[in-house]
């Protein structure tokens, strides 16, 4: 399997996160209901796939789990006083919404560099393993578009908008598939072996 | 399987600990709405480490059962508190819009120890362990919450013995339910993940509509993310560590 194939299957992914902002395409009107079920439908993503995040990452390190899910709270509490002073012009969006537009997409862009890894992991363990993984974390990043696009769209961001910052947000994705140089090949292909035991993706992955 | 002593000592040693939250009140030291805050925050911090657990082990057990349960437990408290006219309003308010008098309380606090004792007894039918460890999860839990009941019924004139009483009267319904929720299940075994989801569906509703929005009134977010993000972690470390199957 040739590097420009894992990569092309890491980019796959990062685009299929562009798909969850079609939802929005139908829903035309912003009241403030849409706006507070928008922001619930993220809330309740996000809460989901924490909750199946630290399920994972528990199965290989409990105390590494609990203190990396610290250590992230305290990243977003620190970017969120970084940016409070601060004037802030995002996805065409300004002021208090630009920054909360700016912390989720910040937020999926960070953890997306995991999965990026577990897509690069996947072809250490086969074709099969590599198309399974790959179509997993493809359907698994299209809410996590929909999370990005239930935060920004209602702020008044354009659909082209949402969609550039979802597959934004993924980009890590295919640059994290292709990690270079053979020691971390090889790490890698000892991971893959671990996905074969049905294990899933490696820390923080699917 | 436990026997029903065994988990009525848990429950009923759980509910009690509620008593243990009127002691500031008890010797003259009311606590202010941001101490309040920091203690609902250390009560949803346990409500939602109890919730992870036991929603891994009813997916674990039954994906669409467990699913389908949290779904049912969300629906119910939903229900539940229409019909008895309890909202998400703010019970350290006294008078003006969104008052609740000492009833709204009283019941509110029965709906959250209703749910917490269904949450014990589907953990007993797990495994005794996971039972004790979510019965103590959430006797420390009675604590800061049994403090903000007992807080709540003061500010509206009951006397602090009074209002311990009622506190624990309505604490009761931890045991009562702890035991008829293993009873149910001793009797219908494929209803375990379901009661586990629906504990977990209730206890996640109760925490999001109630106990943080209270926390966030009367303190800044970054207090209470931190303090419920510890609580949830102590839980998660202390369920991998010291719980043993």
């Amino acid at each position: 399997m040739t590097t420009l194939w894992v990569f092309l299957a890491g980019l796959l992914t990062a685009v299929t996160t562009g798909l969850g902002a079609l939802p929005f395409l139908v829903v035309r009107t912003m009241s403030r209901a849409t706006v507070a079920y928008a922001n619930a439908i993220a809330a309740g993503l996000m809460l989901g796939a924490s909750f199946k995040l630290v399920a994972e990452g528990t199965g290989y390190g409990t105390w590494q789990t609990v203190v990396g899910a610290n250590l992230g709270l305290l990243f977003i509490l620190t970017t969120e006083r970084l940016l409070r002073d601060r004037s802030i012009a995002f996805a065409d969006l300004q002021g208090a919404g630009a920054k909360q537009a700016l912390l989720m997409v910040i937020v999926m862009t960070v953890h997306s560099f995991s999965e990026g890894v577990a897509v690069g992991v996947s072809f250490g363990g086969g074709e099969t393993l590599a198309f399974l993984i790959t179509v997993a974390i493809a359907i698994h990043n299209i809410p996590e578009g929909l999370a990005i696009t239930a935060a920004l769209r209602p702020q008044g961001a354009t659909i082209l908008s949402c969609v550039w910052w979802s597959v934004f947000s993924s980009l890590p994705q295919p640059i994290m598939a292709v990690p270079p140089g053979a020691p971390i090949r090889s790490r890698i292909r000892g991971w893959g072996d671990d996905v074969h035991g049905l294990r899933g993706a490696p820390p923080g992955g699917i | 399987m436990p026997s029903l002593s065994t988990v009525l000592l848990y429950a009923t040693l759980a509910a009690a600990a509620g008593a243990v939250g009127a002691i500031p009140a008890t010797l003259g030291h009311a606590l202010d709405r941001g101490q309040l805050a920091w203690g609902r925050a250390l009560a949803a911090g346990l409500m939602l480490g109890a919730t992870y657990l036991l929603t891994q082990e009813s997916v674990a057990l039954a994906p669409f059962a467990g699913a389908s349960g949290s779904l049912l437990g969300v629906l119910t408290v939903a229900a539940w508190q229409r019909w008895t006219a309890i909202d998400a309003s703010d019970d350290e308010r006294t008078e003006g819009p969104g008052a609740e008098d000492s009833r709204a309380i009283l019941r509110r606090g029965a709906l959250h120890s209703g749910a917490e004792g269904i949450a014990m007894g589907a953990a007993f039918m797990i495994h005794t362990a996971l039972g004790i460890f979510i019965a103590a999860a959430l006797a420390l839990h009675n604590i800061p919450e049994g403090g903000a009941l007992v807080s709540g019924l003061t500010r509206r004139g009951r006397a602090v013995g009074t209002a311990t009483v009622s506190t624990l009267v309505v604490k009761a319904s931890q045991p009562l339910l702890a035991g008829l929720t293993v009873a149910f299940i001793a009797l219908v075994p494929p209803a375990l993940p379901w009661m586990l989801g629906l504990a977990s569906g209730a206890m996640f509703y109760l925490l999001l509509v109630d106990l943080l929005p209270q926390s966030y009134r009367h303190r800044g977010h970054v207090d209470i993310a931190i303090i419920t993000s510890v609580a949830l972690s102590a839980i998660v470390l202390l369920r991998h560590y010291v719980v043993v199957r």
